[in-house]
């Protein structure tokens, strides 16, 4: 069975290209499209989606932080994939703590955009340079760092500006190994920042209200 | 030029080149007073002794408040004042008790040198001058003996003090005038300064303001509508995939669209404050190369080797260019190389800051001395920023590219005219 995708962007140009590319792929299709939070929240239920797709700038009251969050709570098992024309800004990593699953650059090629959904749902979301020294700020902040000393180490790395491949022959591990320490990282992250994440989303009324 | 060469060899050092310290006018005339005095004293010792008077008093002050010069040097100027005073007040008195008492004309030396007091020291020391010129009046009036024919000796000590007081109190006037006036001119300047900085954070802050707007801006709507291209052109790839002549366009017209979207970004980045600094520039670098390179099964890494607290930075236009430089050697590492290592490397030496890129891969000899094409972009884009440029190839080893850029000190007090 196809993975059930919704995105969120509203681009129109942009939402039907990124639709175009996903459904001519055999593993996925486009279940919903919107270009504000608030329709996709409301048909989220009949729309089902395995991952959603999601811009950070949006009109309407909930920016895709907040969407982030409301998805998260909603349907904890569903992937949210921020789609940002940055990979390493603020928001980017505002929105990874509100529990993403990944970021895709907009202007990636066909590839790219396939292999980073399937990446997601694989559990290997990219990481940068900029993205882990927030990510390192962010855990230094708590008195009692959540990280595994291995899972340090990749961060660490990861800060220091090594590729994967790089970082996988330092610890003699396999690339995979590195990805799925990023995406443990990213988990322990969410779970750090939700209780801010959704302060954030019910500040906006948004927690009880739609569904 | 000798005088004024003379005169500054005694300021201290903190003040020798600095012509803007509060201090340094004040101390400069001071010490050419202490010159005329002593060329003053010559002649009038001459005068008397080609006139039959062996009076040397005149010479001794002079002689002594050269003597006192050295201590300016080292800042102890009121001890040269405090020890002048010792000697000369005794001789003076000396001078004017053998010459006449209170009926010699030579008690008139007592008026200037007490003005000469008064102005090199403090002004709340200046009445200790004036109460010690008036305990002289007073004990030349004390032992001068009554000489009817010149008038009474009450009337002429009575005579003195009033006009030493007047004198005393001209000259307090004068320069108590002349503190409040450098008082009010220190003031304006520190409010000019004040203004001036207020300005200029002033103006920086908008200009940071209008960075941010200008990068806001690329992303909202230049990023997305480069963004729109791109999908539009793979959409139209999906739909027309059987017309390679039209693929091939399409295809240009990506690329294209992503290479105007990475220049608009470097160039945005550059805007930023902080491009020119090194340690931002190499990690923006690093930032780049990581994300290249994870795309590829290629270990990358970087060693940063510069001081994080040395204050330097580059030239206005080298950061935007050494990002293209090296965006495209680390291209051509994937390109023609097949190298599994790449490491980026920052460091300095002597005036400048070397930039390199090593990698162990197999470089085909050909591609790097026939004028590739990349390479010689490379090499022209550094000759055009006054960066050197070198590659060395080692057969076996790998190719390490590097470009030294002029590293340039953190601005200079501004130095006096």
């Amino acid at each position: 069975m196809k993975k059930r995708i919704v995105i969120i962007e509203d681009n129109a140009e942009i939402r039907e290209g990124f639709a175009a590319v996903i459904n001519s792929t055999a593993a996925y299709e486009v279940v919903g499209q919107y270009s504000h939070c608030e329709d996709a929240l409301k048909r989220f239920g009949a729309d089902q989606p395995d991952a959603v797709l999601m811009d950070i700038e949006l009109p309407g009251g909930i920016s895709g932080i907040e969407g982030t969050a409301l998805i998260k709570k909603l349907a904890p098992q569903c992937i949210v994939i921020i789609i940002t024309v940055y990979e390493d800004t603020e928001k980017v990593f505002r929105s990874l703590c509100a529990g993403a699953g990944g970021y895709l650059i907009k202007n990636s090629n066909t590839e790219e955009v396939v292999r980073n959904i399937s990446d997601a749902f694989a559990g290997g979301a990219p990481m940068s340079l900029s993205i882990a020294k927030m990510v390192v700020q962010s855990f230094q902040q708590k008195k009692e760092s959540p990280l595994s000393r291995r899972e340090a180490e990749v961060l660490q790395a990861v800060a220091e500006g090594k590729s994967y491949t790089k970082i996988a022959t330092e610890l003699f591990v396999s690339k995979e190994t590195v990805r799925s320490h990023i995406k443990n990282i990213y988990e322990k992250l969410a779970v750090n920042n939700k209780a801010e994440a959704l302060k954030i989303a019910s500040s906006n009324k948004w927690i009880m209200g739609v569904w | 030029m000798v005088f004024e060469q003379a005169s500054r060899y005694f300021l201290p050092p903190a003040l020798k080149n600095n012509l803007l310290h509060p201090e340094y006018e004040e101390r400069l005339t001071m010490i050419n007073g202490i010159y005329i005095v002593f060329l003053f004293s010559i002649g009038i010792t001459a005068i008397f002794y080609f006139n039959g008077y062996h009076y040397p008093y005149y010479l001794f002050q002079g002689l002594l408040n050269l003597a006192v010069l050295p201590l300016y040097k080292q800042n102890l100027q009121v001890w040269g004042h405090f020890a002048t005073s010792l000697v000369m007040y005794p001789i003076w008195y000396y001078f004017i008790a053998h010459t006449g008492g209170l009926y010699s004309i030579n008690i008139n030396i007592l008026y200037p040198f007490l003005i000469g007091a008064i102005s090199a020291v403090k002004i709340n020391i200046a009445p200790v001058h004036i109460i010690i010129s008036i305990l002289i009046l007073y004990l030349l009036y004390r032992f001068t003996p009554e000489f009817p024919p010149l008038g009474s000796r009450l009337y002429a000590f009575i005579n003195h003090c009033l006009i030493m007081l007047m004198t005393a109190g001209t000259m307090i006037a004068i320069l108590k005038q002349r503190d409040k006036l450098v008082a009010e001119n220190k003031n304006t300047q520190n409010t000019k300064i004040t203004d001036l900085n207020d300005e200029v954070s002033r103006r920086t802050k908008e200009l940071a303001n209008m960075r941010q707007t200008l990068a806001a801006d690329f992303h909202d709507e230049t990023g997305n509508m480069l963004s729109a291209i791109i999908r539009q052109a793979a959409l139209l790839k999906l739909t027309i995939h059987s017309d390679p002549a039209v693929m091939n366009i399409v295809d240009h017209i990506i690329a294209n669209s992503n290479q105007l979207y990475a220049s608009s970004r470097h160039f945005i980045w550059n805007l930023n404050n902080d491009s020119d600094n090194p340690q931002i520039l190499f990690n923006y670098l690093t930032s780049f190369g990581q994300v290249f390179y994870n795309q590829f099964d290629v270990s990358f890494s970087a060693e940063n080797e510069m001081p994080p607290d040395s204050a330097l930075h580059l030239e206005a236009f080298a950061a935007i260019n050494l990002i293209f430089i090296f965006k495209e050697a680390m291209n051509n590492v994937i390109k023609h190389s097949g190298a599994k290592e790449v490491v980026l490397k920052m460091i300095l030496q002597g005036d400048y800051l070397h930039f390199s890129l090593t990698d162990n891969g197999n470089w085909k000899e050909k591609e790097i001395t026939n004028g590739n094409h990349g390479l010689s972009n490379m090499e022209k884009r550094s000759t055009q920023n006054n960066f050197r440029f070198s590659i060395q190839h080692l057969p076996g080893i790998g190719t390490r590219v590097d470009v030294a850029a002029p590293a340039i000190k953190q601005a200079m007090k501004p130095q006096p005219v």
